[in-house]
């Protein structure tokens, strides 16, 4: 299991999606930071401070996992499927059941790697910018740079479950797909439609496109335990119909490319 | 080249497939024995590669069993395929990894293949000095020669070709006929490979099946017809026996 890890960090770290996701992830903080004044009535932000950035636009980490998610494991399920290299190890004593772990181990790597990135840049860029400031702002409160700190991290470490759990989501759809292209605008669809349902109240808080932005809140706002742990409910639930459905289908999936 | 001929090193057994309702393979009973160079023959879309995936379990049977040295691949996958080296149509690679790069994941998935066997592989497919260089600069031959490298990673006791000479030049086909040849001779590997180029399968098998809408419709020794009176043609048997 660690070898066939080690296989997929291998291949993915040797292809240009990561580098260029990074790319990506400091051209819209740039852009987004360029032109930035704090106070102005189009933007929704408020922050002044550089070191606010991070736990201000996590809603930005969020959207890059949602496009992020798709593409990767579009690729390293569905494209390898459709260009036969899946049956490289498949034709190894390894079960698929394996395979598949590995793929999504290397996608949780990945997930928080690419968190860690997008805070590291996020701190740099919002000090660039704005400059550090004299404390960390988060729902009309100032902290300290270390309380701030704190702060981005356990969020951070917070959403990494909701971010699992699309990438569970992604994983059942792309072992599905006959195509990686497929794969991408399936989850894609999925999720934009799940993200316009969350202006229904009843439905946002069963909703892991609700959940995949906002999870960290109840954590970290209050902490108010009764909504965290419901949220906690309906991620885990999610996880485990989303995992089942993705191993159930890879064991059985003829591999006909 | 016959060895022990009592267990089969490869054994298929009732193998029945279907898709969408059209029987694929039917009721498949084929023998391998250890040291066989066994020719699967049979026109296109007549069951071989579905067979070749299912003996490898890419596909599973609807009904039977592969038994790779006794062992049931449906009951112990993992002890059977280790048996096993393949090439299941076209060889595929990571094309923007080196051949070097690629035979190395597959032998992190194979206990005890180390560096310089991946070497050694490399040097007897003949692709030593072009290790290094990426699988998307490497010519239809040259996969086919990594693939088989890949296939005899893990020193497996059997090794399954499927078309391995298709869309080769002539200099490509003796290449892989000549690999063939001294691997089964020097290293005593088995080959089970598919095949529809009967004169290509005459020069390499000692043994063959023929297969026709999914059944086979003969197995036997070939070696032992090549003195008969007016010369042996593999040709001949198998329009013979495909007409009747």
């Amino acid at each position: 299991m660690m070898r066939l890890t080690g296989n997929e960090l291998y291949k993915l770290f040797r292809t240009r999606k990561p580098y260029v996701f990074a790319a990506i992830v400091i051209i819209i903080l740039v852009l987004n930071l360029h032109n930035y004044t704090p106070g102005d009535p189009m933007v929704a932000w408020t922050f002044r401070h550089g070191q606010s950035v991070p736990l201000n636009t996590l809603d930005l980490l969020t959207q890059f996992m949602i496009i992020f998610l798709p593409i990767l494991l579009g690729d390293s399920v569905t494209n390898e499927y459709r260009r036969g290299t899946l049956k490289l190890p498949l034709l190894r004593p390894v079960h698929r059941s394996e395979l598949l772990a590995a793929k999504l181990a290397s996608m949780l790597v990945f997930i928080v790697i690419l968190a860690a990135f997008y805070v590291a840049a996020a701190y740099a860029l919002g000090a660039h910018y704005l400059g550090w400031g004299d404390g960390t702002e988060y729902a009309g409160r100032v902290v300290s740079a270390a309380e701030g700190f704190r702060l981005t991290l356990a969020a951070v470490a917070l959403l990494i479950f909701p971010f699992t759990v699309y990438g569970l989501f992604v994983s059942a759809v792309a072992v599905l797909a006959g195509s990686m292209s497929l794969a991408v605008i399936v989850a894609l669809v999925i999720m934009t439609i799940a993200l316009n349902l969350n202006t229904i109240e009843a439905v946002a808080p069963w909703s892991l496109a609700y959940l995949i932005g906002s999870y960290h809140e109840a954590f970290i706002s209050g902490p108010d335990w009764k909504p965290a742990l419901r949220q906690t409910g309906v991620l885990t639930g999610y996880a485990a119909i989303f995992a089942f459905l993705s191993f159930r289908i890879f064991g059985k999936k003829e591999i006909l490319f | 080249m016959n060895g022990n001929r009592e267990t089969p090193l490869l054994e298929t057994r009732h193998l029945t497939k279907s898709f969408r309702g059209r029987k694929i393979v039917d009721d498949l009973n084929i023998r391998v024995m250890k040291g066989d160079v066994y020719g699967f023959l049979g026109r296109n879309g007549q069951g071989k590669t579905t067979t070749i995936r299912m003996l490898t379990g890419l596909v599973f049977p609807d009904s039977g069993d592969v038994l790779v040295n006794g062992i049931s691949l449906r009951r112990d996958f993992k002890r059977a395929i280790a048996h096993i080296g393949a090439i299941v149509e076209t060889p595929a690679f990571h094309d923007y990894l080196t051949g070097y790069e690629n035979l190395a994941l597959m032998a992190n998935l194979a206990p005890g293949v180390t560096g310089s066997r991946i070497r050694e592989v490399l040097d007897i497919v003949g692709l030593g000095g072009r290790a290094k260089d990426k699988v998307k600069t490497y010519s239809l031959g040259m996969k086919q020669r990594l693939g088989i490298a890949n296939a005899l990673l893990h020193e497996p006791a059997l090794i399954i070709l499927d078309e391995p000479t298709n869309g080769l030049d002539p200099q490509g086909m003796m290449e892989i006929r000549e690999l063939i040849l001294r691997l089964a001779s020097e290293k005593n590997i088995t080959f089970f490979i598919s095949s529809h180029l009967l004169h290509e399968m005459q020069q390499l098998c000692n043994r063959v099946g023929i297969i026709q809408n999914g059944r086979l419709l003969m197995e036997r020794d070939v070696r032992e017809l090549a003195g008969a009176a007016g010369g042996f043609s593999l040709e001949r048997l198998y329009f013979e026996t495909t007409r009747s």
